[in-house]
Formats: C-alpha cells, structure tokens, sequence
C-alpha cells in the first residue's frame, strides 16, 4: 500500500492507457481520503456494535441477555441498539461526505 | 382458511394483475439493452429506494422472519437484524465506488480493473448460484401462499405459476418495468405489515405494543412445546381452531406448564453455541455486498450521490419494517398458538413457519386483510422474484452472451438471449424449490447469503479497496470462497454434522468468509497483476472530485 504523494495523477485527466499494472510499481491508494477514512471508521464502530451484540445474545451469554432491562430481556433492547446505531451511522456517513 | 376464499383471491388477483399490466406497459422501454437492463441509468432514486426496499424485503421478510419468530421465539428477530446491518455495510463502503465505476452489472466493475474473460466467467457462474439459490425461497413461499388460499392444487402447480408469472413481469418490462413493479410492491408490504400490527394492537393489545412484548415474555414458543411431548395435552385444552383471546390465554398457560422453559423473548436459545451465532450473523452482515440483484439497482439511478440517497431511503425503511417484523412474529405466536402447534406436530413445519402471517391476516380482518396480506406477500415474493430473474438475464446475456461469445450481435440478439435465459433459470428454481419445499424461507435466503459472502463480498471489497490485489488473487478468491460455502451448505442440507474435524453450522460463512479473503490475500501477494489499478481507484473513490460532485475531500487524498 503506498500513500497518495507517491502517486501524482493529473487532476480530472482521462485514464492513462499505458499506466502499469504491475505491482512492483507504487499506486495510489484510496485510504488516504477523508471520505475512506470516515467510511471506514464508521464501519469499524458499527462492526464492532453488531458483533458485541451478535455474541452477547448467543446461547453461551444467554443469561446475562436475558436479565431484565425496564421490565424486558437486555436482548431485546441490544437488538433495538443495532438498528439505532445503523441509522446514526448511516446519516452520520451522509452529511460527512455531502458536506 | 382451507376453504375456496373468493373475495381474498378477488384482490389477490386485483394486485397480480396490476403487476402484470405494469410491465406490460413497461415493454415499451426494452428493445434496447441499457432500457432492459438498467433502465438507462434514469430511474428517480426516491422511487429506486423504494424498489431496493421491495426487493429486498422478499418472502424471506415478509413471511420468513416473522414465521420464524412465531416459531420460535426472539433468537429468530436476529435473521432481521442481520439483514438490516448488512445495507450499512453497503452504504459505508461499497454502494459509491461501484456506482462509479460500473456501467450494467457487477462483473463491468471488476472488468474496469481486470479485464480477461476469467474473471467474467466467474461472475456469471457465482451469480447464477447465488441467484438461482435466492429464487428458490421465493417461489417456496408463493407456493405455500398460494396453496393455502386454493387448497384443491398442488403446491408444485403454485410454484410454477409463481415462477411463470414471474418471468412474464421481467421479460415483458425489462429494468423500468421491474422498477416501477417493484416500488408498487413495495408500498403494498410496508401497508401490509403496518395492518396488521395494527389491527392486532388495537383488537388484542389494547392500543399498546409494548403490550405484545410483556405478554409474549411468559410464552412459551410452539417449537419447545412440542419438543417437551406436550403437544397432545395442549390441544386437547385448546383445540386447534382456537384463535384470538382463547389462543392467547392458551399461549399464557404454557408458561405455567413449563416455568423452568424458555420464553419467546429469551434470547440465545434456538442458536446452539456461538460458532453457529457468529456463522449467521457473518454471513447477513457481508452478505448484501455480495448480492449481485441487489447491487445491480445501484446502476439504475444517474450517479453515486443518488444512489447514496437511494439506499438511506431503503436503510431507514427497512429499520421500521424489520422492527415491525418482531412485533408481528410475537402477534403470530400467540394469537395462532393452537394451530402452530398442531402443524409442528404434524410434521409441516415448511408450511407453519410460512403461512403464519397470511393466517395472522385472515384472523385479524377476515377475508379482504387476507386478502390485503396475500397481495403484500404475492408482492414481496415478486418484487424480489422479478430482481433476481432480471439480475440473473442481464449478467448471462450481458456479460456472458454479448462480452464473451457475440460481441457484434445486434441488440434485438441480446435482449432475446436475455429472455431465453430468463425461462431456463425459471425452471431449474422451480424444480429446486419442490425438492426444498419444507424449508424456512428466511433460513433459506439467510444460506445464500452466507454464499453472496464468500464470494463476492471479498472479490468486491479487496477490488475496491486493495490496491495490491491481484488478477489471480480475484480468480482464487472467487473458486475458493464457492467451494468452501457450496460444500458447507450441501452438507448442512444432507445432514452432515461434520467434514473431517470441522463442525457443519447453520449458515457456510463461518469458513467461506475467510477462505475467501485468505485465498485472496495469498494468491495476490505471490503475484504481480494488479490490472488498471490506479484508473479504477481514480474512478471508483472520484479522486478528481469530478465524477458526480462530492468528491472535493477526496482530492484532497
């Protein structure tokens, strides 16, 4: 992986046709964006949002999802969490890439 | 319900026939093969967010979750999250870069990166299985449907006029018509689902839904009933046609009769250990960016900001209805407690676990919200019927019969060869979906997604992402990442419990996933093809800010 200042495209320039596909030589790479770095930030939040709740609700935890939570299981409400956090990051990812 | 139900068939046939006049209307639009296949890039992505909705929210939804938590309690609601988290995958980090840099199908994607036949090949294959696969639940659940409302056919019959009808829809209208069909459906399962929970909070809940979920906290779910042997004692009390407030005192009354039992909002109890957990849930959270129907929707809006807000609209939609879902699979349970028993005991788990909210209509609003809840599962098994079938034409005659065999052929050629295909696919989903009659529908498309997620899940990301991947790294990952996940499937369907040392799970992602991406990761390190990779990464992350507009941050890259 190689950081863009090793890269110099021409800005808004067509396709090089005879740009090299070899790996040997260095190629931009698309981390170094402000929107790659949010997407995946974001994306790494909300993986470890699922996951948790994923392996919280699994029969080896199924106690602890079961205690009761404003008179229903934590379960329930884990489960409730992972679609709140999937519609704030997804908004979130929006008005940070639309500016 | 088994008998011949003529207003609900009425309005059935009422809303089968509006889907068949739109795309009837719609053939207009597909002589050429842009029209056919993405419908020029021009459709409004309010009305695109609603269709990606629709197809989306297949049978596998609209009957399958909500049957399954009817079953078997909360664990099942886990189906609906996984199919919900995976759009935020897609929107975060796939949806943008492939608008961008596709043209028709998937496989245009990879080939801006990797051209050579190989790699297109591949794409066609993986997205015949997976597609193939995922129409099978969906002529399952219209089979089911539609033998519940006329009892006197058999379902193999249902499943072919399902299929039938179809391929009519898709070959008639192309991508517009499917389209507009599809935003229509759409509405139509969104209204049904939200009356149903409705009617039911409002008749049996006393106008509280939070109401559904204390009162199913001391339920026991059917499937542990039956499993303890008290079936028999059970219905002897509650007869099998005991519905609404005598279903529901019944449903109450196995808490008593079991009070060390499980209840259905105990989580954890239907996954048996974790490895099964995190197989499912793997499998849903990357499944969706390896669904080629679902992707190939993101080509049928003008640029990358409109599929953005195309798939906000979807995420946000199907938040409330996979919400909605839970709310409806409890209902189910308890006010059809007696007859979910019976058919468990009988052995017709296919038909419990499918049929439990059509039957959930019929008790709620009699025969018109039978009917209503038909036409929005007739809906929901079409809208994503038709989004796989016209997927499925598109990537063989596209890629297959216009890149790789005929490239001068005319565009008349294509669009036949895509129809042609269109009917063959048809069949073989019919015949698999008589061999796999019995199954869960969202289970069954939950599998699938298992595959999506072995196989071009990581081809997809590591082509987008990756710069150091390779042309042989794409070839490996997809082989593997389809030997791995069929294997594990057609074992977990043969009753398999082990390969060698290896435990089979419910769902093939657990191996498939990082097969897929370590096959990927290796091949690619030992090679040196990296294609036109700085062209692609230009593209796909709009480096120059001068794609669609909303890169300016990028050029900052």
């Amino acid at each position: 992986m190689v950081t863009p200042d090793q890269v110099e495209p021409t800005e808004g320039a067509p396709p090089e046709p005879e740009e090299s596909t070899s790996a040997d030589n260095q190629h931009w790479s698309p981390f170094s964006t402000t929107q790659a770095k949010t997407a995946w930030g974001l994306m790494a939040i909300f993986t470890i949002i699922y996951f948790s709740v994923a392996i919280l609700t699994s029969a080896e935890f199924a106690e602890l999802a079961a205690t009761p939570v404003l008179g229903l299981p934590l379960g329930f409400w884990l489960g409730i969490g992972v679609i709140i956090a999937g519609l704030i990051i997804t908004r979130v990812y929006l008005m940070k890439v639309e500016g | 319900m088994s008998d011949f139900n003529i207003v609900a068939i009425a309005i059935l046939a009422v809303g089968m026939a509006t889907f068949f006049i739109i795309g009837w209307y719609s053939r207009r639009w597909t002589k050429s093969t842009a029209e056919f296949y993405v419908a020029g890039g021009q459709i409004p992505w309010k009305l695109n967010g609603v269709a990606m909705f629709s197809n989306y929210a297949s049978a596998a939804s609209f009957l399958g979750v909500a049957g399954a938590v009817a079953l078997f309690g909360i664990d099942n609601w886990w189906l609906a999250l996984g199919f919900f988290a995976a759009w935020v995958v897609v929107v975060l980090i796939l949806a943008s870069p492939l608008r961008r840099s596709g043209k028709y199908t998937v496989a245009d994607a990879l080939q801006e990166r990797f051209s050579g036949p190989e790699i297109r090949l591949l794409t066609i294959i993986a997205g015949i299985v997976i597609g193939v696969l995922y129409l099978v639940p969906q002529l399952v659940g219209a089979g089911h449907l539609f033998n519940l409302l006329i009892p006197g056919l058999d379902y193999i019959v249902w499943v072919a006029i399902a299929g039938a009808f179809t391929a009519a829809i898709v070959l008639l209208g192309g991508m517009r018509g499917t389209s507009y069909n599809q935003a229509f459906q759409g509405i139509i399962i969104f209204g049904a689902m939200v009356l149903l929970l409705v009617l039911a909070v409002i008749l049996y809940f006393n106008w509280n839904p939070l109401n559904v979920l204390t009162e199913a906290d001391s339920v026991v779910p059917p499937t542990v009933l039956v499993d303890e042997g008290l079936a028999d004692e059970f219905l002897a009390e509650y007869p099998v046609d005991s519905s609404g407030e005598d279903a529901i005192a019944g449903a109450q009354s196995t808490g008593e009769l079991l009070p060390d039992a499980p209840t259905a909002m105990t989580p954890g109890v239907n996954v048996t250990d974790i490895l099964n957990q995190l197989s499912l849930v793997l499998g849903l959270f990357l499944g969706v960016v390896g669904l080629p129907h679902v992707l190939i929707r993101l080509y049928t809006v003008k640029d990358a900001v409109a599929a953005r807000k195309s798939t906000e609209l979807t995420i946000v939609s199907l938040a409330i209805f996979y919400t909605m879902t839970l709310f409806v699979g409890l209902i189910a349970m308890m006010l059809l407690y007696p007859l979910l028993v019976d058919l468990i005991n009988e052995g017709e788990m296919g038909k419990a676990t499918n049929t439990a909210v059509a039957e959930l209509g019929g008790l709620l609003g009699g025969d018109i919200l039978l009917g209503i809840v038909l036409a929005g599962a007739m809906a929901a098994v079409l809208s994503s019927a038709v989004g796989l079938l016209i997927q499925m034409t598109t990537t063989v005659a596209h890629d297959g019969y216009t890149v790789l065999l005929r490239p001068e052929s005319s565009e008349q050629q294509r669009v036949l060869v895509a129809r042609a295909t269109g009917i063959v696919l048809t069949v073989i989903a019919v015949v698999l979906s008589v061999i796999l009659k019995e199954e869960n529908v969202a289970q069954l498309v939950g599998m699938t997604f298992g595959i999506a997620a072995s196989t071009f899940a990581p081809v997809l990301l590591m082509t987008v992402w990756w710069t150091r991947f390779t042309r042989q790294g794409v070839i490996w990952t997809f082989i593997v990442g389809l030997v791995v996940s069929l294997l594990f499937t057609a074992a977990r369907y043969a009753g398999v419990e082990e390969i060698g040392p290896i435990p089979v799970l419910v769902n093939p992602a657990l191996y498939g996933v990082p097969a897929a991406f370590l096959a990927g990761v290796i091949v690619s390190l030992l090679t040196r093809d990296v294609g036109q990779v700085d062209h692609f990464m230009r593209m796909a992350h709009d480096r120059d800010g001068s794609i669609d507009g909303d890169g300016g941050e990028a050029a900052a890259g």
